[in-house]
Parts: structure tokens; sequence; C-alpha cells
């Protein structure tokens, strides 16, 4: 998985691109390390799969922004990460959008 | 007991005051158990009387009841429906006296797991019942059985909660009660418990599992261990097993891996609680250097004694596990009785033991045989039961609860003295049942677990759905499955799982012969799946200390979460 990473204004965007999994989940994980962050952004739209890893990551960092009072959106996941969130619960505590 | 309580650490001195509380309690249950039904009688007729001007009290005439025949003539059973309404005036309004004449002080959440959580009242008397005995006569036994030389050291608790309590409108605290308990003590905890403060409280990012294994294998005179459940504590050993040179490393530089999610914060407070190491670390490498064939807590942790919590009905392939994988026979086990949101119904007489016993002070206590389906007129009190038979319990508590059906289910194993053992079997409304085959948790549970013995595999955890949607009809099971042998194959997996499922039920084993019910299908879930599920209960509000196994699928949620984790399935199509 490659993750490609802005930070401008407060705002950090996160491109991922592959298979989020038992493998690369502490790579991201390493990555949302982020301090003084009130918006983020994860850009779905390269990413292939997600493993139940992976939504502990996601979980995590939605916790963390919650109680930072900030907001993370989760952009273009492809319908089978759809699918995963919508069967996981996952999808009624995200914010989920669409280009 | 003759010891210097002022030249104990504070861990010794609140495990010293725990054993000197606890052990009357205990004897005080000893006592009892020689003549259960005259205190259990006692304990109604005195709930009775205080509560004849409720509202509840007055609609049923409990001035006019003197014994147990008038009560069960007057009072009908009930469930928490007939309770609903009365307990919103009383959460919502603050209204007195409707079911309950003793101060109604906390309302526990009822385990979310059953769908949407009930409130259900404790009243002051409740709590202390609950003080008493799920942990203090635990203490008292625990101090006959093993002594006390265990007492000046911490315990390994697991415990998480949010700082903050909730208050209902009524002014009275709602949650699960063990987090209160822990919210009161939190000054102190880090002096009682290895875990430091950022895990028991922990800010939502804060790798837990990390803390709690990492500041436990920093202590090396660790004598205990207390957790609600043993699922908790397996779990803590399995991460160090997974993640022991990271955790070592960080023992010996007294740094956090930068790895380790957490705030910079937190980061920075926990590593203040820190220094290097270098001689625990030492111990630990080579400890852990061996291998995991041979148990390694009698290596790391000499001086650990026993390991107090729920390990019985649902819990007790947790204990073993601990036991064979991790502890070995040394390291006693003090498994906690039945307790729920309504009441505390037993208490553990011995260690590394089953059964346990009926309290007869904390409920009155009726049963229900369970092959008498609702015919009431079946019930019996606690001198009526039959050992070797089945029944639901129905309690009449200290909060407003009147022949209260729980929809548990127990066996009566024995007495001690001359009080009834029992062990708890399963949930009434978590029994399968899709074409009348009645498949206990008991059934389920162990039709997995021999699966996993007989193909020596090891199975983290399972699920069962009942699929109404296939024709015909079926069960689907879910494992998540840990280490196994090389080669094994699903479909030889699934169809030793069939014979398990047709032996663990003669009655589905038929149906599924006869074609009435379908082949059993197995999902094979993600690695940490459960864990996943759990950290999401959690962040939707769930208490970590209500959070049971989710043996039967029965909601939404569930269906699609474990659903959506299948990483392949395994089918018999004809």
């Amino acid at each position: 998985m490659t993750i490609e990473k802005n930070i401008k204004d407060g705002k950090c965007a996160i491109a991922l691109d592959g298979r989020l999994d038992t493998t690369t989940a502490p790579e991201l994980e390493k990555e949302l390390e982020l301090d003084g962050i009130s918006e983020l952004i994860l850009d779905f739209t390269k990413l292939r799969y997600i493993s139940s890893a992976g939504l502990r990551v996601i979980l995590s960092t939605q916790k963390k922004i919650n109680a930072a009072q900030g907001k993370m959106t989760i952009k273009n996941p492809n319908e089978m990460i759809m699918e995963v969130f919508e069967a996981t619960g996952f999808s009624e505590i995200l914010t989920i959008e669409n280009d | 007991m003759n010891i210097d309580a002022g030249k104990l650490s504070l861990a010794g001195q609140v495990n010293y005051k725990n054993v000197m509380e606890g052990t009357p309690i205990w004897h005080h249950f000893i006592e009892m158990s020689k003549d259960p039904m005259k205190y259990n009688e006692e304990f109604l007729m005195q709930v009775i009387k205080d509560n004849k001007d409720t509202e509840y009290g007055k609609k049923y005439d409990f001035e006019g009841i003197s014994s147990i025949e008038d009560f069960q003539k007057k009072v009908p059973v009930s469930i928490y429906d007939d309770y609903a309404e009365y307990i919103m005036s009383m959460t919502e309004d603050g209204e007195e006296n409707l079911i309950c004449a003793y101060p109604i002080l906390h309302y526990n959440k009822s385990s979310g797991t059953m769908g949407n959580p009930k409130r259900i009242p404790m009243s002051e008397r409740a709590l202390k019942i609950f003080d008493s005995y799920v942990l203090k006569s635990a203490y008292g036994l625990g101090a006959e059985k093993i002594g006390i030389d265990w007492i000046n050291a911490k315990s390994i608790a697991l415990t998480e909660s949010s700082a903050n309590e909730e208050v209902l409108k009524c002014g009275a605290t709602y949650g699960a009660v063990s987090a209160k308990a822990v919210r009161q003590f939190r000054p102190y905890l880090e002096m009682i418990y290895t875990s430091p403060d950022e895990a028991a409280f922990p800010l939502p990012d804060t790798n837990t599992r990390y803390l709690h294994a990492l500041f436990a294998l920093m202590d090396d005179s660790v004598s205990n261990v207390t957790v609600s459940f043993y699922s908790f504590f397996l779990e803590l050993l399995r991460y160090i097993e997974g993640n022991w040179e990271m955790l070592v490393n960080d023992i010996e530089s007294g740094k956090i891996d930068p790895s380790v999610r957490m705030s910079e914060g937190v980061r920075k407070s926990v590593e203040a609680k820190m220094k290097p190491m270098p001689e625990r670390a030492a111990q630990l490498r080579a400890v852990f250097e061996e291998g995991f064939e041979t148990p390694f807590i009698p290596k790391v942790w000499k001086n650990l004694k026993f390991i107090a919590g729920i390990g019985t009905g649902g819990f007790k392939n947790y204990a073993d596990r601990i036991r064979e994988r991790y502890t070995g026979d040394g390291v006693q086990q003090l498994k906690l009785g039945i307790s729920a949101s309504e009441g505390t119904f037993t208490v553990p007489f011995d260690l590394n033991c089953e059964d346990t016993a009926l309290i007869p002070d904390s409920v009155f206590f009726e049963f229900l045989p369970l092959d008498a389906g609702d015919d009431f007129s079946k019930i019996v009190t606690m001198d009526g039961l039959e050992e070797g038979k089945d029944y639901e319990v129905i309690i009449t508590n200290c909060s407003g609860f009147y022949r209260y059906r729980m929809r548990d289910a127990i066996r009566v194993t024995g007495k001690f003295n001359n009080t009834p053992t029992v062990q708890f079997l399963y949930r009434i409304d978590q029994t399968v049942s899709i074409m009348g085959e009645k498949t206990t948790e008991v059934a389920l549970r162990t039709a997995a677990e021999n699966t996993a013995k007989e193909l020596g595999f090891e199975l983290i955890d399972f699920s069962v759905y009942p699929d109404l949607d296939s024709a015909p009809v079926r069960y689907q099971y879910f494992f998540e499955i840990g280490q196994k042998p090389k080669g094994l194959k699903p479909k030889e997996i699934r169809f030793v799982l069939e014979q398990k499922l047709a032996e663990a039920n003669p009655s589905m084993g038929d149906k599924v012969k006869k074609g009435i019910c379908g082949a059993t299908k197995l999902n094979f879930l993600e690695p940490e799946t459960y864990m996943l599920y759990r950290d999401l209960m959690i962040s939707k509000g769930t208490a970590s200390a209500q959070l049971k196994p989710v043996r039967v699928i029965n909601n939404e949620l569930q269906r699609r979460f474990f659903f959506g984790l299948t990483e392949y399935s395994y089918e018999v199509v004809k």
C-alpha cells in the first residue's frame, strides 16, 4: 500500500492506494499520529480492500478526532469497502463522501 | 492474621482491608448455608414489609402477605416490560415509591448484547450486597484457602472506564456498576493495580492493551489477577505472546515504541512513569526466547497466586485455555459467582471450581423447571430444587423487581452444606431453535470446542447465526481461528463440526440427517474480528465489563458485522 500525506493549515489529506490489511494497517496507524489537526480526509479512491485490522485503525482515528472535536471524512470508498462499512455498522459512525 | 497493616504498601493495605472485610462476609455465608431457606424467607418477608406502601406493593396487597405461599398467590411472575413505565417515571420525573421503597442510587445499563439496553434499578441495599458478595466474600474464601502472604503486591486488573459518569434526570447514576466503583477509587488505582491511569481511563486513541501488558510485565511482584471476565486476561496474554519483543525493548529503554498508538500527551505522561529496566527486560527476554510451548506465567510472575474473575459457563473455555497455555496448574483460579444487573446470585465456595452456591440473603429465589414451559404452578423455592435438573431463575430483589424472570438457565449440581450449588448454563433467549430442536448455548459451545480439540486448532472465538433464509433452514457458525495444524482444510473443520453438533444436540443431528434442517455452513472470520467487535461496541457506549461473547447472533448489527468480516466460508452444496 502507498500512502500520500498532505498537511496544510490544520488540515490533513491522506490518500491510500492498495490494500489496508493486517500488514499495512500499522503503517497507516503511524501516519495518523497527528496533533493539531482539526480536519482529516482519508481518500479511499484507490484503496482496493480493507480488513478488520484496517477497520480498527479507522475506528480509533475517528474516536480521536471526535474527542478533539475535529472532523474526519472518508472519500470515495469503492463498492466493496462501502459494503464492509455498511455491514459492520461503521457507516453509522463515519462521514463518507463521494465526489 | 497478625499483620502490621502500617508496614504494608497501599496495595497491601487495600488487599488486607478486603480480606478483613471479606472474611466475616464469607463466614456469614457459611453460617447461612446451613439453613438457607430460613435466611431466604427472612429476606423476602423484610422486602415485602418494607415495600408494602409502594404503588406496586399496594397493587398486589403486600400488606396481606405473611408467607411464601401468600406471596406466590398474590404477586404475579413478571418481566421487564411490567416495570418499564414505572422506571420511566422514576428516571425521567424523579418519582419515588413506585416499585421500591429503598433509595435507588444507580441504574444499571443491562448488556447491550441482548438488544437495546434497559435501565435496571439498583437500591442502596443492593449496592451493599453487590460489594459484599461479588468480590469481598471471595477475598475471605481466598484468604482461607490460599493464606494471605500474597497481599502486599499489586494486582493486574484490566479495568477500563470512561472518566465521566452518566447521570439521569432523577439524579441517579447510570451505567455499569463496576465502572462506578472504579471511578470512586481513581486516585488510588495506580497504587493498587499495575496498569497506569492512562489505561484505566483511556483517551479514545490510546492502545490500552499495550499499556496494560507493558506495566504488568514491568512488575515482577504481581500476586493476583482480578478481571471482570477471564476472556479479558486471555486477550492480554495473547497480545503479550504476539508483541513481546517490542514490549521487552520498551521495558529496557523506558520509552514507548513510536509505532504504539497514543497521543503525544498520553505518551509523555506514561513515559514519565517509566524508567529503563534492563535487568527486568533481560529476565523477560530470556523467558520469551524459550518460546511458548510451556506456560510462561510462572516464570514471568513468580508470585502470582490466583486469578479472580468470571470463568464459568460461557467463559470456561477461556479459563481452561489460560491454564493449559499460560499458567499451568500452579496458579489458582477463583471463579466468581453469577451476578447480573438485577442482583448477585451465587458465590464461589472453593478454588478451581465450576460450581457456585446460591446466596440466601441477596435475593429471594424461585425456580421454574426448564421442561415446565410457562407452567408457573411448577415453580419451586430453593428447598425444592433437584440435583441434576435445569431451571430458569426467578428472583425478587431489593430494588423493586418481584418474581422477575431472569431468563437465565442454571443446573443444580449439588450442595454446599445445605445450600444448592449451581452452574450457569445459558441465556434462555440465546437458545437456537429453528425447527424445534432447541440447541442451547452449552451445546453450541461444546460442538465448537470439541471440534477445535479434535483437530488441534486454536479457536479464538465463535458465534452462531440461525439462518432462516436458506432452504432448508440451517445454522451458520462463525469461527475466528488462531494457530492451526499445517494442511488443515476448511472442509474437514466443517465436517467435524457437524459431527460434534449432532453429538451435542442429537435432535439437530437427526434433523440434518433427515434434511429437515440444512447442513451447517462454516464461516471463517478475519483475524482480530472479535477484538474489533469489542472496540466497536465500546465506542458506541457499551461498558467493557458488560461485553459478553456473542454466542447467538440475534440482531441486525451483529448479523451485518460478522458476515461483513467473513474471510471465506465452507458449505455443502448438493
